[in-house]
């Protein structure tokens, strides 16, 4: 009887593993096959049934994608709109909260409560005004107006607070007794105290805005401004048919992202739980 | 005494002044960048506005157009459908197998964990497009498999009555892999105590999961649950890449909608007013949610 009952739960336990790698496979395969595809030429996208594995390799598709696209220029772009983002956010953000976390001053409770409800604003609600803004400014399609909207968000301010908040005010003290101008105990003592959270921030931030589509769609104009995302999308306007051409551009914008995740993954996922666990 | 009192004062002043000097970046931004637009958006959905022309004051009839319209109807229905399907698909076989994964026997957790995440670190235009050739009628690689075991290929997205329910799917199997790293972090931060004594007194796996499980992770829950459907609400590159609204307008939601009147036909009014109307759902959903959970908080 006991011998039966434990072969059963090892049955069990089997059948998980087999669900669970099913799954697995399950998420993983749409990326090979992306790949694959990518190296395949022309006549092979065509023929019924489907190859899986390519019969023949080619780097056609690839060709044709830097002939189509200056794919340098969307990769530059991308490059400039997530680093300038993710970095202006998480100083800007670190500005605010030092002053939320160690100052008391008039009207600071309104302030933020300010902030905080700003997070619920979606962000479609004030898109079109924004949008219109730019233009006034003369910033469509440029970097500028890509970049500026998104340097701070409440969002950002909230986190960053938050966490600035769990610091034991004596260090400030003891620094501020030293004389310490603000500069410095920004710099020294509050910086490298934050600089787990304004790590997770700043993945957080580049990701998003490295994937982000309808702001660089209605910002951006030209072919030779666009991001990554937006690039994709516009080429399969055309071309969408030709899954060779697509399925490269698409493994040139994903597979570095996916790299970077791996190498990455802790910061990646530790972003997603304090986010998660925060709240 | 005199001259420290004078310091304290000075000193004082100054530090009045500083918090808003560490404050000044951010308020600049957020005050011109998404307050006043915001601001003006109240107004503006009151007027026509096509850019080129003065705006004109219309009152409500913007929004009489809108309920008019079918094809906003449309829109509407299909992103409360969007909603319904893909929020419970992204969030509870995420629970589910986050469970699993975190079960003492089982081995590799971390790894299945990274593997379920590799959707969520690409982009929804590339996703997209990975299974828009996937899923495509002719030449994609689901019907093939389908035709292996003999059962009938879709037209997964021109079919009108499938492809809302193709673009949940999508939606949810990018997704599901973020909302398993949340549950699972939580669940590793469940005293190890609470399994014990459910083991002590003879609780089944199930019945853990049941009655301790459930009950702790109720707020993150609730939480997962909201932002799940916010990001439903917002569902859009999907539906530009998967279909652009097709075929017809049988996969308009009302974010591509909004897209349209604003950036395509520069109706500026007239798309505020959808946006607010977008705003509106959120709200209610996010309101019924908290109703909900706030009677399953207490027990």
């Amino acid at each position: 009887m006991e011998t039966w009952s434990k072969s059963l739960v090892y049955m069990v336990r089997i059948l998980i593993y087999l669900i669970i790698s099913a799954i697995g496979i399950f998420m993983i395969l749409p990326f090979i096959w992306m790949i694959f595809s990518s190296l395949k030429p022309s006549s092979e996208i065509y023929v019924f049934p489907p190859t899986f594995i390519p019969e023949k390799l080619t780097i056609e598709g690839y060709s044709l994608v830097f002939k189509l696209v200056d794919v340098p220029r969307v990769f530059l772009n991308t490059l400039i709109y997530a680093v300038s983002v993710s970095l202006g956010n998480v100083f800007i953000s670190s500005l605010a909260a030092f002053s939320f976390s160690f100052f008391k001053f008039r009207g600071q409770r309104i302030l933020y409560a300010i902030i905080i409800s700003l997070m619920m604003i979606p962000f479609f609600v004030y898109v079109i005004p924004l949008y219109v803004l730019l233009i006034h400014l003369g910033l469509v399609n440029t970097y500028l107006g890509l970049i500026i909207p998104g340097l701070a968000s409440p969002f950002a301010i909230f986190l960053t607070t938050q966490y600035m908040k769990t610091m034991p005010l004596d260090y400030i003290d003891a620094a501020r007794i030293d004389g310490a101008p603000y500069r410095t105990i920004y710099f020294k003592i509050v910086l490298p105290y934050c600089k787990s959270i304004m790590l997770v921030l700043g993945v957080l931030t580049y990701l998003s805005a490295w994937t982000d589509f309808f702001w660089p769609l209605i910002v951006l104009r030209t072919p030779d401004m666009l991001t990554l995302p937006v690039s994709i999308a516009n080429l399969s306007g055309q071309y969408v048919q030709y899954w060779n051409i697509m399925m490269a551009f698409t493994t040139l914008s994903i597979v570095p992202a996916i790299i970077v995740f791996i190498i990455f993954r802790r910061w990646f996922l530790q972003s997603v739980t304090l986010i998660g666990i925060k709240k | 005494m005199k001259l420290t009192k004078r310091r304290i004062k000075k000193q004082k002043l100054f530090e009045s002044i500083i918090p808003y000097l560490f404050l000044s970046p951010s308020l600049l931004i957020l005050t011109i960048f998404l307050f006043a637009p915001m601001i003006y958006s109240l107004g503006l959905m009151f007027y026509d506005w096509e850019l080129t022309s003065p705006p004109k004051y219309i009152g409500l009839r913007n929004y009489e157009m809108l309920f008019n319209d079918v094809i906003f109807r449309k829109a509407i229905f299909n992103t409360v459908y969007f909603v319904l399907g893909s929020v419970p698909l992204s969030v509870f076989p995420a629970l589910l197998l986050a469970w699993i994964l975190n079960m003492k026997w089982f081995k590799g957790g971390g790894f299945f964990e990274t593997i379920y995440f590799i959707p969520v670190v690409s982009g929804w235009v590339e996703v997209a497009m990975i299974w828009r050739f996937l899923l495509d009628s002719k030449l994609g690689f689901i019907n093939y498999i389908l035709s292996i075991f003999g059962l009938p290929g879709q037209n997964w997205l021109t079919d009108p009555t499938l492809v809302m329910t193709s673009i949940i799917f999508v939606h949810a199997w990018k997704l599901v892999g973020y909302n398993l790293v949340i549950f699972r972090s939580a669940l590793s931060s469940i005293p190890q105590i609470y399994y014990e004594a459910a083991m002590v007194d003879g609780a089944s796996s199930l019945q853990t999961f049941r009655y301790i499980i459930i009950p702790l992770l109720v707020p993150l829950l609730f939480f997962v649950l909201t932002i799940n459907t916010i990001w439903s609400f917002y569902v859009f590159p999907q539906v530009y890449v998967l279909t652009y609204g097709g075929p017809g307008y049988a996969s308009y939601t009302m974010v591509f909608y909004l897209y349209r009147y604003a950036f395509i036909h520069y109706e500026m009014g007239y798309a505020v007013a959808a946006a607010f109307v977008l705003f509106v759902f959120i709200s209610v959903f996010a309101y019924v949610q908290r109703r909900i959970f706030a009677k399953e908080v207490r027990y």
